[in-house]
């Protein structure tokens, strides 16, 4: 016989809810990680528009938070900065579907000047300031950056696609494909030192406004994380450079953008990096998705079937105190799914939200 | 039972289960086998789940390559559609029904018995039903088939589910017994009591079992799902976990075991991983159900809820598998449905796989 776990019908009917009488049950809450003393990082997703499918698939996976990265449904009139009306429009469309949204990616039109030394950076950088009050002063908790002049995703970068589980379609990258590939025309050759004293300049410029105003700013790493590509140094893409960055502008408003995929990629321990820069508290965002391989060549796969052990990461996410967003980021090509990769990103949100509920068990 | 029966039917299915999964992917299978229930055989189908990691299935029992929408809320039962005598398996059709699953990389370890109403109801002509059982469970010990699970339903409470929402307005099944509980008995069905349909089951597994245990086959019993004691006038027969006890007593062989349904354990108010301790530590779950419900009133009122989100605590369950050494499938059972979800619920298998997968990788580390 199992002893003691029938439930008399006539006490559930007056009592508390069932839940509470199940010896070792889980939670009665409709998303049993958001709530009690238990750890909740703020799931999310990073979505470049505002529509309501896409809205509505949040909202069904049982996120709450949404992570805008389509810089074109802020400032939608073009004016070259955020206002706070700007701000509180997205955020009336997330709260049509019961979201709340929690950070924007800074245009990386409003950064072209800074990266490229241009005539023009410091107006950029006011209105960069302007913004970011007008993100504070609204509920925003996040602003994301990258600092990449040459913003690429495709071949002439050294990404192909590569046919992975079931015939899947992963994001594959081999240096040697880009090794000996000339300057891109319009961005020329930039040397390392150039990109890193304009980047302390810009970030220098803006950090005392995000402090000012509440708001964290994170920067993501360079993906892929090689040293220089095209004539194109790249810096952030090592975690020596990570840690020599916020070292270099200390204020607690200056973060990084964790991404799990690029760290991996860098072919260094992940969970050490977790806890040395999560142990700093600056690790200001989460890209929580796996790789297999690093620099040269690598492909992005399943959130399961990465070098990783993604329970690991998620235990030391929860040891450092992280409580900021978690997004699954990218997932493999599944053929037919949803735009936006909504199925195989549903994948991976079931995937976290299983690792969270274990690191809290 | 001779020792030696015995002996093969502990170690056959087992070995018959490592070599396939030799064969098809000259690996070790994981020790605990997330796997999916197929009702089409199509590219897209079969393509998705390997995807997303699944190398185990459930096989269905006729060749289809068309992918259709299941619905959230099941069609109402209304007894036996026919009054042709359950005909058995082509073995041919089988054999290209496996064949296909496994040029796809995946592997079968289960097929579904479809439903013997002559038999549940006690028809005078059962018989032949029996023989067309006994000749699909040799079927399937031919085919290396570990598992065949069965329903012991004369007539189901389907007509007690209804859609409801939940975060999103995500589509939910949920299910109130006051919405059938002055239904009248169908006709064509009539009404059973409890103890006839006991009596029924006993004389089926006398006569099965032993054909189960000389093939290299076990029997899963799915309990009865809604669990109410009776509907439009016909009793449900397994519906507790003292039902499910007595059944593997009344016949004491690893041949005669259950479906570990999570989600039906939780409805009943009870303890799943507690109940997971107990079949499985016995050697008596053949199948799992893997799915959660947020319960009201045990056995009578519940939602069926995301996976991560119900009264069932899922990681517990995972641990007990791992604990009792189960070595079957665990399938995610149900959906939600996610409003813009595709024909086959991709969106919403994903989500659960993606689940199931988190909980398997943290009860094995």
């Amino acid at each position: 016989m199992i002893p003691g776990h029938r439930l008399p019908r006539r006490s559930v009917l007056l009592g508390p809810p069932v839940a509470s009488l199940l010896a070792g049950a889980c939670q009665q809450a409709p998303s049993n990680v958001e709530g009690g003393s238990a750890w909740s990082p703020r799931l999310s997703e990073n979505i470049g528009s505002l529509d309501d499918a896409t809205l509505r698939w949040m909202a069904q996976l049982g996120l709450k938070w949404v992570v805008l990265q389509g810089t074109d449904s802020v400032d939608r009139d073009g004016k070259g900065y955020w206002s706070a009306q700007d701000v509180a429009a997205v955020e009336e469309r997330c709260a049509g579907h019961g979201l709340q949204l929690h950070s924007l990616m800074l245009p990386i039109g409003w950064l072209m000047n800074s990266m490229l030394g241009r005539p023009g950076r410091d107006q950029d950088i006011e209105h960069i300031r302007t913004s970011l009050a007008a993100a504070g002063a609204r509920d925003v908790a996040v602003i994301e950056w990258r600092w990449s002049p040459d913003f690429r995703w495709g071949d002439e970068v050294g990404y192909y696609d590569k046919p992975g589980r079931g015939g899947a379609s992963y994001k594959a990258f081999d240096f040697n494909r880009v090794r000996d590939a000339p300057p891109f025309e319009e961005v020329g050759n930039i040397s390392r030192e150039e990109l890193w004293e304009r980047m302390i300049y810009f970030t220098n410029g803006v950090m005392d406004a995000a402090e000012a105003a509440g708001v964290k700013m994170s920067l993501h790493p360079k993906d892929p994380p090689v040293q220089a590509m095209r004539g194109v140094s790249r810096i952030l893409t090592s975690t020596e450079d990570i840690e020599a960055f916020l070292d270099a502008v200390p204020s607690p408003s200056n973060g990084f953008t964790f991404c799990q995929g690029t760290v991996t990629e860098m072919g260094v321990d992940v969970i050490d990096a977790i806890r040395r820069i999560g142990g700093r508290g600056r690790i200001h965002h989460v890209h929580f998705r796996a790789v297999r391989g690093s620099v040269p060549q690598y492909e992005e796969t399943f959130i399961d079937e990465g070098d990783v052990n993604m329970l690991d990461a998620m235990r030391a996410y929860k040891e450092v105190g992280y409580d900021l967003a978690i997004v699954s980021d990218h997932s493999p090509g599944i053929p037919g799914d949803l735009p936006g990769r909504k199925i195989g990103r549903s994948f991976s949100h079931g995937y976290i939200r299983g690792l969270v509920q274990a690191v809290n068990a | 039972m001779t020792a030696r029966r015995r002996e093969l039917l502990r170690d056959g299915a087992a070995l018959a289960v490592a070599a396939a999964v030799a064969r098809s992917t000259a690996a070790q299978g994981p020790p605990i086998k997330i796997g999916k229930g197929l009702r089409d055989l199509s590219d897209e189908t079969l393509d998705f789940f390997r995807m997303l990691g699944i190398r185990h299935v459930v096989m269905p029992s006729s060749y289809s390559l068309t992918q259709r929408r299941r619905g959230l809320v099941p069609a109402t039962d209304t007894g036996p559609r026919t009054d042709a005598p359950m005909k058995p398996w082509d073995p041919e059709e089988l054999k290209h029904i496996k064949a296909r699953i496994e040029n796809k990389g995946l592997v079968p370890l289960m097929v579904h018995l479809g439903r013997v109403h002559r038999v549940v109801q006690g028809r005078p002509d059962a018989s032949a039903e029996i023989e067309a059982v006994k000749t699909n469970i040799r079927t399937a010990g031919e085919l290396g088939i570990p598992v065949v699970e069965y329903n012991f339903i004369a007539l189901r409470g389907s007509e007690g589910y209804g859609r409801t929402t939940g975060l999103g307005g995500i589509g939910l099944r949920d299910y109130d017994e006051a919405r059938t509980r002055d239904l009248p008995p169908l006709d064509n069905v009539g009404t059973h009591s409890r103890q006839q349909l006991w009596e029924c089951l006993e004389g089926f597994l006398r006569a099965v079992i032993p054909v189960a245990e000389d093939s290299g086959v076990r029997l899963a019993m799915h309990p009865n799902d809604p669990p109410i004691p009776v509907f439009r006038g016909v009793a449900q027969p397994m519906r507790s976990l003292a039902d499910q006890r007595e059944l593997i007593q009344l016949v004491d062989s690893p041949s005669n075991g259950i479906t570990l349904d999570t989600g039906v354990t939780t409805e009943m108010g009870e303890d799943a991983a507690e109940a997971i301790r107990y079949f499985g530590s016995r050697d008596r779950i053949n199948h799992v159900h893997f799915r959660n419900v947020r319960v009201d009133v045990p056995y009578y009122k519940y939602v069926e809820v995301p996976h991560d989100a119900g009264d069932c605590d899922m990681l517990a369950c995972m641990k007990a598998f791992r604990e009792v050494g189960y070595r079957y499938l665990v399938i995610p059972d149900h959906t939600p449905e996610f409003t813009e979800d595709t024909v086959g619920y991709q969106m919403g298998w994903a989500f659960a796989i993606g689940y199931l997968r988190a909980l398997q990788h943290a009860a094995e580390s």
